[in-house]
């Protein structure tokens, strides 16, 4: 610097006023957070919850997603108004693919499902052939009726069952055949095998109920 | 000039984004940083302006720094002149600004009759990355190693420039003979 004295003269000073507007404007910045914190948030949103919403939508009652997939639906519903009734009914759907049966989880969304079904009639058929396929394996419990107790065993054919008392067991049953049975063990006398869907099934009316009358069920009975 | 190791002790609140951070070093380069971009920019309030910029950039990258007090200021100076040079840029695509905001000559804020013209004609022979390396060295005091480090040079090319600009600017301040 000594070999140009000269040009001392072109140091600058900071007014005052300068200074404390130039560092009013730093301390606004720094009260704003870092551009890149939101650019990782924003893209760990724009990732995280397109991609977890769409694996909630296959999520199932008892899955670690489900939540997820019921709070998400009133924000989807503003879009597809029908969706928490359609949630319902396929839910119910892949539980019957799975085997499942009355209790707990299908009645609660046979439940619910008729209450969005309410506000959504065209669902009311596919609910119905939902509800019928659950019925038709015996798993649904569903109003008692007078009409199952008709075909509980008469002192005829229960003295056929003594006679023949292998017939239920060693038969081959479909799906529809275990409604028989489910029918058959709300009797007093039936067996340990048919009291225990008659615990479930004892109510078996309704969408289920009718089941129990079928010309093929009675043709199989001795 | 303030020394690097002054500055060494506000680099952890510069990282955590500390306001009494930012307000030292701005106290202690701002003098530097506004003299080198009026150096570039030939107006005070221009240069005042890209020196704004470049801490407001630092509130921006503060997260991000590695370093000593030696790379802060190396920082802060590209960063007031990358400021510079977009500026000197915008004054290229928009020629159209009025000319009282690009004053002709340097004007020194305690002189309104401007600076000495000898220096100035003198300053104006020399090209533009000579002004900034003479500016650097002989207006902010700063060394060849961290002139270097601004302009990511290595050292010998920004000793053997700096030495063109210093002899071609000596030979005009001794000539004397304002232009």
């Amino acid at each position: 610097m000594s070999d140009f004295p000269e040009l001392n003269q072109l140091r600058l000073d900071i007014p005052e006023a300068t200074r404390m507007r130039h560092l009013a404007a730093i301390e606004a910045a720094l009260r704003r957070r870092p551009r890149r914190r939101i650019a990782v948030a924003a893209f760990v949103a724009a990732v995280l919850v397109p991609s977890t919403a769409f694996a909630a939508e296959a999520a199932l009652p008892g899955d670690l997603l489900y939540p997820v997939k019921r709070a998400l639906e009133p924000v989807i519903g503003l879009v597809d108004a029908d969706i928490a009734a359609t949630h319902r009914i396929d839910e119910l759907e892949r539980l019957m693919a799975r085997g499942a049966v009355a209790g707990g989880d299908v009645d609660r969304l046979i439940s619910e499902a008729e209450v969005e079904v309410q506000r959504h009639p065209h669902l009311e058929s596919r609910l119905e052939a939902v509800v019928s396929d659950l019925g038709s394996m015996g798993d649904v419990p569903t109003s008692p009726e007078p009409s199952t107790m008709t075909i509980a065993p008469t002192e005829s054919t229960r003295q056929t069952e003594q006679d023949r008392p292998t017939d239920r067991t060693t038969s081959t049953m479909g799906p529809t055949d275990r409604a028989t049975s489910t029918t058959v063990a709300t009797a007093p006398e039936s067996t340990g095998d048919g009291s225990d869907r008659g615990s479930g099934g004892g109510n078996s009316g309704g969408l289920g109920g009718s089941d129990t009358t079928r010309p093929s069920d009675r043709g199989e009975r001795p | 000039m303030i020394e690097a190791t002054e500055l060494d002790r506000w680099t952890d609140g510069i990282r955590r984004r500390s306001n009494d951070a930012f307000t030292a070093v701005y106290d202690m380069l701002a003098t530097d940083l506004v003299s080198y971009a009026f150096g570039m920019l030939r107006d005070r309030r221009s240069a005042e302006d890209a020196v704004q910029q470049a801490f407001l950039e630092l509130t921006r990258s503060a997260h991000r720094f590695r370093g000593d007090g030696r790379s802060l200021r190396a920082w802060l100076f590209r960063a007031t002149r990358y400021s510079c040079l977009d500026e000197i840029r915008r004054r290229k695509r928009h020629p159209e600004i009025p000319t009282d905001q690009l004053p002709e000559k340097m004007i020194h804020p305690a002189d309104p009759d401007g600076i000495d013209p000898r220096l100035e004609s003198a300053l104006l022979t020399l090209n533009n990355r000579q002004r900034e390396l003479v500016m650097l060295r002989h207006v902010v005091g700063l060394s060849g190693a961290e002139i270097a480090a601004i302009f990511k040079r290595s050292r010998p090319a920004v000793y053997a420039a700096l030495d063109r600009a210093e002899t071609r600017l000596r030979s005009e301040l001794d000539q004397g003979t304002p232009r």
